[in-house]
């Protein structure tokens, strides 16, 4: 069929984050989701994890649609994140603010999804931001030291409202990148 | 026929400073939403006594006082023992329980009391009148204050007592439950303000709740400046973000992000922002005000303001595809 569209945004970030709960708040298909039982490290966190990646999609028009992939959070699965990358519109890194450097594992996520997305647009969205007293957004970018390029959203990703603002800042930023003036 | 009693003496005793500055604070913001004056005092003649039962000055006190036909509060950890459960304020302080202690002693016995929601109305349901313009009077003085400031505390007669820290980006107030903060924070405003360079209050480091300081800056900017550019922006300047805004903190509708997005790209001039966002001129100055107080915010000439670089046409129609898609308006 000619002249059909598809479109990737692709959510990362650690296990437990809530990449599976952030597609199935907005996909309309039953999302397709490969959740195994936790074994080992993980299973201290949560009864099941994604050991595939999670699926959703929107139609956007007859010819067009837009496809929501979960990568894995388990870095033995990280063969496949070059994969769900290519061609992507944009990454959004899901980070859990409750766990013990939450900062750092943003940092390892930019640092290894670095290659498949070199010019891609990205989004942080923080869950569980309120709970303890874990690093604020400022927090966040003094460490990361990107704030025009690199938009970090505290975000409840069991809201749907919040999911659909993370993929609107996502396509904002595809939209308007940051100029070589403003830097 | 239920009484309603709206003028109360108070007294605080045997209490700490750090728990009294809170529980004042608290009182005042309360009392002033449920319609209430009152008056703190240092006497044991007050309408009411406030007792920390958990020093022993004020154990003592409470037993000297007990059966002297005086209104006295117990303030404690858990409920004394025997005690009425009417008489008992927990510690910490919370503005919760301080709230519905007020209201049952303005609505005294069976009287139905109001809800939450005939208090502190959920956003949006009920906006604040605009403040009467009265110059500086009317809160923008304050505003204007705040600018360039690291930390600062404000404390007013429509407020709790806050603590703004710009360097963590937090701001600081007693003790709230989850979600409260958002019903509160559209009825504080700045008239009548005083606003303190300082220190943290010691007793917000564990009596405290911390809340992004954008959102309380957006709140007061939005309702202090209708249409005013602080004093030393120029009207005719281009202005432009240092960073991402919190959109998951701000109450911002699809139109006030795209600004944002905007403006993290590339200095606009308020027409432009206008324009392309289908914005009040209120609005986009609230924002750049607001920015300004956060430290965001960055000012260019107006003839150096780039078009935005935005992306090409098919990309352009996709990204409106998926907004329109995910009801976002575009
Ligand atoms: N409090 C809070 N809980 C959340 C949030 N997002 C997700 N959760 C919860 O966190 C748990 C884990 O979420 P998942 O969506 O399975 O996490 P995941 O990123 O898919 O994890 P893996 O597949 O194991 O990599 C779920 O029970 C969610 O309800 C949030 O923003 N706040
Ligand atoms: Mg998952």
């Amino acid at each position: 069929m000619s002249g059909f569209r598809e479109h990737k945004v692709v959510f990362a970030g650690p296990v437990g984050a809530g990449k599976t709960t952030a597609i199935r708040a907005i996909s309309e298909v039953v999302p397709v989701s490969t959740e195994a039982y936790a074994s080992d490290q993980v299973a201290e966190q949560k009864v099941t994890t994604t050991v595939a990646m999670d699926y959703g999609e929107l139609t956007l028009s007859r010819t067009e649609v837009l496809r929501l992939y979960g990568t894995p959070g388990q870095e033995r699965f990280a063969h496949m994140w070059e994969m769900l990358c290519r061609g992507a519109l944009g990454v959004i890194y899901l980070i859990d603010n409750s766990r013990p450097d939450p900062i750092g594992d943003l940092q390892f996520y930019l640092a290894r999804f670095a290659p498949y997305t070199g010019g891609l647009a990205a989004v942080v969205g923080v869950s569980r931001l309120g709970q303890g007293a874990g690093p604020t957004i400022q927090d966040y970018h003094a460490r990361i030291g990107r704030p025009r390029e690199l938009p970090i959203m505290s975000a409840d990703i069991r809201r749907g409202g919040d999911v659909l603002m993370l993929i609107d800042t996502l396509m904002l930023s595809i939209e308007y990148p940051p100029t070589a003036l403003g830097k | 026929m239920p009484t309603t009693r709206k003028d109360f003496s108070i007294s605080l005793l045997a209490m700490q400073d750090k728990d009294s500055l809170v529980l004042r604070s608290l009182m005042q913001f309360m009392s002033d939403n449920l319609g209430m004056r009152l008056r703190f005092e240092n006497s044991e003649r007050s309408d009411l006594l406030f007792i920390d039962l958990e020093s022993a000055a004020g154990a003592e006190r409470w037993h000297r006082l007990q059966g002297a036909g005086l209104f006295c509060i117990a303030c404690a950890t858990l409920p004394p023992e025997g005690l009425d459960p009417a008489r008992w304020l927990a510690k910490p302080f919370r503005g919760r329980a301080v709230r519905d202690l007020l209201e049952a002693l303005q609505h005294p016995a069976s009287t139905p009391v109001p809800t939450l929601h005939t208090l502190i109305p959920a956003r949006g349901a009920e906006p604040l009148d605009a403040p009467s313009p009265r110059g500086a009077e009317d809160g923008f003085a304050q505003l204007q204050a705040m600018q360039g400031k690291s930390r600062l505390s404000l404390e007013g007669p429509r407020l709790p007592l806050l603590f703004l820290d710009f360097v963590s980006g937090m701001a600081h107030l007693p003790t709230v439950e989850p979600g409260e903060f958002d019903a509160m924070v559209d009825h504080w405003t700045l008239e009548g303000t005083r606003t303190s360079a300082g220190e943290m209050p010691l007793h917000y480091l564990d009596h405290g709740t911390r809340v992004p300081l954008e959102r309380l800056l957006w709140h007061f900017s939005t309702y202090h400046s209708r249409g005013r550019l602080l004093a030393d922006l120029p009207v005719q300047g281009a202005y432009g973000l240092n960073r991402w805004p919190d959109f998951g903190s701000l109450p911002f509708s699809p139109e006030q992000r795209r600004m944002a997005a905007m403006m993290v790209a590339a200095p606009c001039s308020i027409e432009r922002l206008m324009e392309r966002c289908r914005l009040g001129r209120e609005e986009v100055v609230a924002s750049i005000n607001a920015a300004r107080l956060c430290h965001w915010l960055e000012v260019a000439p107006v003839q150096s303001a780039l078009r935005s670089a935005a992306s090409g046409g098919l990309l352009r129609e996709t990204l409106s595809l998926i907004r329109s898609r995910l009801g976002l308006a575009s």
